[in-house]
């Protein structure tokens, strides 16, 4: 488990490192970019005030570096999730965004630093990629995933059919994966993360290569989730969905982490050519 | 259930889900039953009519070759094939195992699991032995049985009815077969590709599966003793192998 949060931990959000003047990955100068507190999505205020102490840290990372052979893909990373927040990840390709999430579920050891997360069954992961078995049905594949954490399947049945049912998957539940739209698959994917009720919910690119409505609801259901205490960490590319469902948003490009502040009142909740194609698609 | 059957029982499932590939493992026993079985019985029914005998044995003869040795090296020959298909069925399904998770994209969930990687491995192998093991039960067991009818093949001891057979097929077989698979299920662990995978299982293992066929076959000829022995050095090295490739494997599931 997390030790309680203190005060004095505060000082261990990353800072700036760069020169005020030079233009990062996103074209944004130090200027630009500040370490921000969290701030509330609907009223645009910080909201690190009323939070930060308040609400249980549930992963963090103190001074972690990871390298892959001769190369460091990350250095000296700290950083703490907390219930009920999304965090999002942006940054350029190999920048280390997902060795951070793997980092935070343990599935890597840090080369140096440490990581205190959640033991397993406490972690639910999103990958870009659904992970399932392709010859076995929906319903089969969460009742391996959740099987090996000892649930039954009667029980993985009843746990799973109000998720199944938000997500519009009850239809197609018991036919093959390989069946499966992609989008479908990854609707699953996050049924099974969230199936053992996880304290924190790891995403790397969730949405890749969905289309908009349906990675518009994921990100719906990840929102809800959080705002009912989930802590989430989300690994994007997708700067409009890390602006709408985040409530913080770090910058990670290897050796420099940071977060980068931004106006939530100003970002518009469905863009035109989203709320169009689903008018489109409903008048079908 | 416990995590490595659970890890087992998705394995079996989805190879019940590939009949191409039950019938191909079929068919080979098949073949090789039908082709040597009615090499057998056409030879026992011409060497019944001691004309028939003498034309064979005269025409062996002329090759420098004698009956009773020929008969001797058929049967060594099928006998080996027999017991050599279980430990190769293992070796291709084991090799492909956890390999098939990472190139799925389900290993980093798995490795989410509180599930050790001795866990892991040997939750694969019972997997991946499972099916290959029902076949050699009912091909090797039913087809040693009906050529042990034969009269020709009576006064040989590898079709059946010797204890050392039953030692054999029922512990040596699938001990080796154990030994194999774990090799296997290690370098599929190792891996990050099908091809590298399927190399080194083909290759290397194919090559022991055969040896193990021969010596399985050897220890019927030399009796029960040796061939336990055998048997439980395979199941031996069986768990070392294991055990070492559980501890090489490394739980970075990056590639």
């Amino acid at each position: 488990m997390v030790p309680p949060y203190r005060d004095e931990d505060a000082h261990e959000v990353p800072r700036l490192r760069v020169a005020p003047r030079r233009r990062d990955c996103f074209g944004l100068t130090a200027a630009d970019v500040h370490s921000a507190p969290s701030m509330d999505r609907k009223t645009g205020k910080r909201a690190a005030a009323k939070t930060s102490a308040q609400k249980e840290v549930v992963a963090r990372m103190h001074g972690v570096a990871r390298s892959f052979g001769a190369g460091w893909v990350l250095r000296d990373v700290s950083l703490e999730v907390r219930a009920g927040e999304v965090l999002g990840i942006v940054g350029p390709n190999g920048g280390g965004k997902s060795t951070l999430l793997l980092l935070l579920a343990g599935l890597i050891q840090p080369t140096s630093g440490r990581v205190e997360g959640q033991p397993p069954g406490r972690v639910g992961l999103v990958t870009a990629r659904p992970g399932l078995y392709p010859l076995l049905t929906g319903r089969e594949n969460l009742h391996h995933f959740a099987g090996l954490f000892g649930l039954s399947p009667q029980a993985v049945d009843a746990k799973a059919e109000p998720l199944v049912r938000a997500l519009a998957l009850s239809a197609s539940l018991d036919t093959r994966a390989s069946t499966w739209s992609t989008g479908m698959q990854q609707k699953l994917s996050l049924v099974r993360a969230l199936l053992l009720s996880p304290k924190l919910l790891l995403l790397d690119e969730p949405t890749a290569n969905l289309d908009p409505p349906v990675a518009r609801t994921l990100y719906e259901e990840v929102r809800k989730r959080a705002d009912e205490g989930l802590a989430c960490v989300l690994v994007t590319h997708d700067l409009l969905a890390a602006e709408t469902f985040c409530d913080r948003v770090l910058l990670v490009d290897g050796e420099v982490l940071r977060e980068l502040a931004f106006d939530a009142r100003a970002v518009p909740d469905a863009g035109p050519l989203l709320s169009a194609w689903r008018q489109a698609m409903a008048a079908r | 259930m416990r995590p490595w059957q659970r890890i087992a029982a998705t394995e079996i499932l989805e190879q019940r889900r590939q009949p191409a590939m039950l019938f191909i493992l079929a068919a080979n026993y098949t073949i090789w039953i039908v082709l040597f079985g009615v090499a057998f019985w056409a030879i026992d029914r011409a060497i019944a009519d001691p004309d028939g005998r003498a034309a064979i044995e005269a025409q062996l003869a002329s090759g420098g070759v004698e009956l009773d040795a020929m008969v001797r090296l058929s049967v060594s020959t099928f006998a080996s094939l027999t017991f050599t298909n279980l430990p190769l069925y293992v070796a291709i399904l084991a090799g492909y195992s956890v390999l098939h998770d990472r190139s799925n994209g389900t290993l980093p969930f798995l490795m989410l699991a509180p599930l050790t990687r001795r866990e892991l491995l040997f939750g694969k192998l019972c997997g991946a032995m499972a099916i290959p093991l029902a076949l050699h039960a009912v091909f090797v067991g039913v087809s040693c049985w009906l050529l042990g009818r034969i009269e020709l093949l009576a006064a040989y001891p590898v079709f059946g009815g010797s204890s050392a057979w039953w030692v054999a097929f029922a512990i040596g077989a699938p001990a080796s077969a154990a030994l194999v698979g774990a090799l296997g299920t290690v370098i599929s662990a190792l891996s990050t590709d099908v091809r590298t995978s399927m190399q080194y299982t083909s290759f290397f293992i194919g090559i022991l599966s055969l040896v193990i066929g021969y010596a399985l076959v050897d220890g019927i000829v030399e009796g029960t003793g040796l061939e336990l022995g055998f048997a439980l050095a395979c199941a031996l090295l069986a768990t070392v192998a294991l055990e070492v490739g559980a501890r090489i494997v490394s739980r970075d599931v990056t590639g």
